[in-house]
């Protein structure tokens, strides 16, 4: 028997086979923010500016202080989400920090391909060779194709509102107007610059003309996060 | 080195227009990737072909492919005097190889007073009165290897239902004798409706694979068609309608390539056969026809549909913007047409882009838009190739949505378990089995998204086969 559809993706099927199978019927792919330790504030150099890393010496960096990887585009999102519509928010200083400076990596590379672009989820092996990045070797946690049509140009700063809703989804976890005003409206807009050619690591940047940006990046500023076990005891 | 069958169709083609035969630089369809660009001050949008990428005009280009299928069936619509029978008679002549005088010697003229006798076939008079036998002699037209019926619109109602078997089969029965009409295309030319013409219905324009509209030429392209010459004053055409030696076509071989042309894959996976499926499945589903999710099928919608129904659940989706569904037909001419364009534009697999490319011309004679769809723009009421090209294009943005959420690997996953019943070649009991369907089926129905419905109708179908064969293979009584 043949599936209606086609996969573009690599799923684990024994481990949704698995999952199926179970009474529980676990939802993994909820990403949960509270159980992450992000590292408070970006390293910076002497005149206050964020020191800027390329990927993988930033990746060194990070794990050199017991981080596992950078902030994935929804777990970068959602901080500064909700520390823009909550006045009380936990993640105010995080976010100034993030929002201030140089752009910050996110766990993210992208590669486009025509009307196609492939996200690799928790990129390793973008290794820097002759001032270019190599990344023959490249492995990722997940890696997921989204369609995204012939009409977004390469190159060129795109509303994230021209996108698919679930492409828009997966990075920011909210549709793009369910964003805060702050993130959809005039000039804020969240927009992404994409690469035409090869796979490229992203960064996320602030811009003080309230410009919000995605973006392939060459070198950018570190911040790392680990995930920490909660015992009972401390719920 | 010898050309190939597909370079001859593509010298032919060129030679039509620089002949002057067929002139129309409306160079409405790509063969590969384009840039659109939008005219600021009116939103129009003009198509500019990229790098490699070849233009052609839709109705010389699917004359010629429709030559080259066996029983090919064609509408040509258009304004009067504008090239509709023009590019049939040529195309017929030069893709088919019959000359242009037997074409046109019998070709069907629609009138009122069209008769089975003009059409099909008629009796042998003389061998009736001499020999009292009554034996069945076909017209020219149903012998002739290719068909035009020009303004088939004036035919009247009860000879189209005749003609309507003849466009399906390629057979037409006179007085109890079935007739077989000689191999070859069958192009129907219809003008728009004024007082004289009937109204074509749908099942009968459901039989036509392919249809285009034919636009006026653009005013560059008269000079081409006055340095042709008049025949009026005298010019002769013979010789423009020589074809030459090198480019005579073997229509059988090419048949065998269109045939024989595989579907692109991804993972050795075909992915173009289940981006056909779903346009269908999608346009089928009709929330207003059913409860049960087997019956909600717009061809159930019979006594309240899309139009005059009330405002559903799924008010957004596609299949919101057509009243019917598509024939199995219908899906039969998208996956041939599509061979014949990969084939035509030299691949050696039919892409995605070969059926987004030739579905318009496939369904927009036989899809009506809602009223909804027309509120969205008044023009797809005139304009259906566009209407017929936004929908495409929406059904393959949901599509690729669909591929890329992650929930459908529990699709995947449950499919795969009941193939055999096994998960990690053990075999699982009945109830594992049903816990794993249900589950799947719940975790799609998280969802709010008709492809999700299709998913989970496929995966209880295939569940209940499952069970049947479990049945079957254990004796289990019927009950």
């Amino acid at each position: 028997m043949k599936p209606l559809i086609h996969p573009i993706n690599d799923f684990n099927l024994d481990e949704a086979k698995e999952l199926l199978l179970g009474p529980q019927n676990i939802d993994l792919d909820r990403i949960i923010i509270d159980n992450l330790a992000v590292e408070r504030t970006a390293i910076r150099e002497s005149n206050n500016e964020k020191k800027v890393y390329f990927y993988n010496e930033s990746l060194e960096r990070l794990r050199k202080y017991g981080y596992e990887r950078h902030l994935r585009p929804n777990e970068a999102f959602n901080i500064i989400i909700d520390a823009l519509e909550h006045q009380e928010s936990n993640y105010k200083e995080i976010c100034k920090d993030m929002m201030s400076s140089s752009g910050e990596w996110l766990s993210i590379a992208i590669e486009r391909d025509k009307d196609f672009l492939i996200c690799y989820l928790d990129p390793e092996f973008i290794i820097l060779e002759d001032n270019n990045y190599n990344t023959t070797n490249i492995s990722s946690a997940d890696k997921i194709k989204f369609y995204i049509g012939d009409g977004i140009q390469s190159n060129d700063w795109v509303s994230l509102k021209e996108f698919p809703k679930d492409f828009t989804a997966f990075l920011l976890s909210k549709s793009f107007f369910d964003l805060p005003d702050k993130m959809k409206i005039g000039e804020n807009e969240i927009r992404i610059y994409l690469p035409e050619n090869g796979i490229w690591p992203m960064a996320y940047r602030h811009l003080d003309l309230a410009y919000n940006i995605i973006e392939y990046s060459k070198h950018s500023a570190s911040r790392g996060v680990k995930k920490y076990a909660r015992s009972i005891n401390n719920r | 080195m010898a050309k190939t069958e597909s370079q001859k169709v593509h010298e032919i083609y060129g030679l039509i227009g620089e002949r002057g035969l067929y002139v129309n630089t409306n160079l409405d369809l790509f063969g590969g990737p384009t840039k659109d660009v939008t005219i600021l001050t009116s939103g129009y949008t003009v198509q500019l072909a990229d790098k490699e990428t070849y233009s052609y005009a839709s109705p010389l280009l699917f004359a010629a492919l429709t030559s080259l299928l066996n029983y090919g069936t064609m509408l040509i619509t258009g304004a009067p005097g504008i090239g509709k029978t023009t590019s049939a008679e040529y195309a017929g002549h030069f893709f088919s190889g019959v000359p242009l005088d037997k074409i046109i010697q019998a070709e069907l003229l629609g009138n009122p007073n069209l008769t089975e006798e003009k059409t099909i076939a008629y009796y042998d008079t003389a061998k009736l009165i001499k020999e009292g036998v009554r034996s069945v002699i076909p017209t020219e037209f149903l012998r002739c290897p290719v068909k035009i019926w020009d303004e088939i619109n004036r035919t009247p109602p009860d000879l189209l239902s005749v003609a309507m078997k003849l466009v399906d089969t390629g057979k037409a029965t006179y007085q109890g004798v079935t007739l077989k009409s000689a191999v070859g295309p069958l192009f129907a030319t219809a003008n728009y409706s004024d007082e004289g013409t009937f109204q074509l219905t749908a099942p009968f324009l459901d039989r036509f694979d392919i249809a285009v509209m034919v636009t006026s030429p653009p005013a560059s392209d008269l000079e081409k068609i006055r340095n042709r010459g008049d025949e009026k004053l005298g010019n002769n055409l013979e010789n423009l309608l020589e074809i030459p030696e090198g480019l005579k076509l073997n229509n059988e071989q090419i048949k065998k390539e269109i045939n024989a042309l595989p579907e692109q894959t991804e993972k050795g996976i075909g992915i173009v056969y289940p981006f056909i499926d779903f346009i269908y499945a999608n346009l089928r589903f009709s929330e207003i026809a059913s409860d049960n999710i087997l019956r909600a099928t717009k061809g159930n919608a019979w006594s309240i549909n899309q139009d005059n129904a009330p405002t559903g659940h799924f008010q957004d989706h596609t299949s919101t913007y057509t009243i019917n569904e598509l024939s199995i037909r219908t899906i039969r001419a998208i996956q041939r047409y599509a061979k014949a364009f990969a084939w035509f534009t030299g691949k050696d697999k039919i892409t995605i882009k070969d059926v987004e490319t030739i579905l318009p011309y496939a369904l927009w004679h036989k899809i009506q838009p809602t009223k909804a769809a027309l509120e969205e723009n008044a023009k797809f009421s005139n304009d259906r190739i566009s209407f017929v090209r936004n929908l495409t294009k929406s059904i393959k943005e949901e599509y690729y949505s669909l591929l890329s959420d992650a929930n459908v690997k529990f699709y995947y996953a449950a499919l795969d378990i009941l193939k055999d019943g096994k998960f990690n070649n053990q075999d699982l009991n009945i109830d594992q089995v049903n816990t794993i369907t249900s589950n799947a089926i719940e975790r799609l129905g998280r969802i709010d998204k008709v492809w999700a419905l299709i998913l989970i109708n496929h995966l209880a179908n295939e569940y209940n086969l499952f069970i049947n064969k479990k049945n079957e293979a254990s004796n289990t009584p019927y009950k």
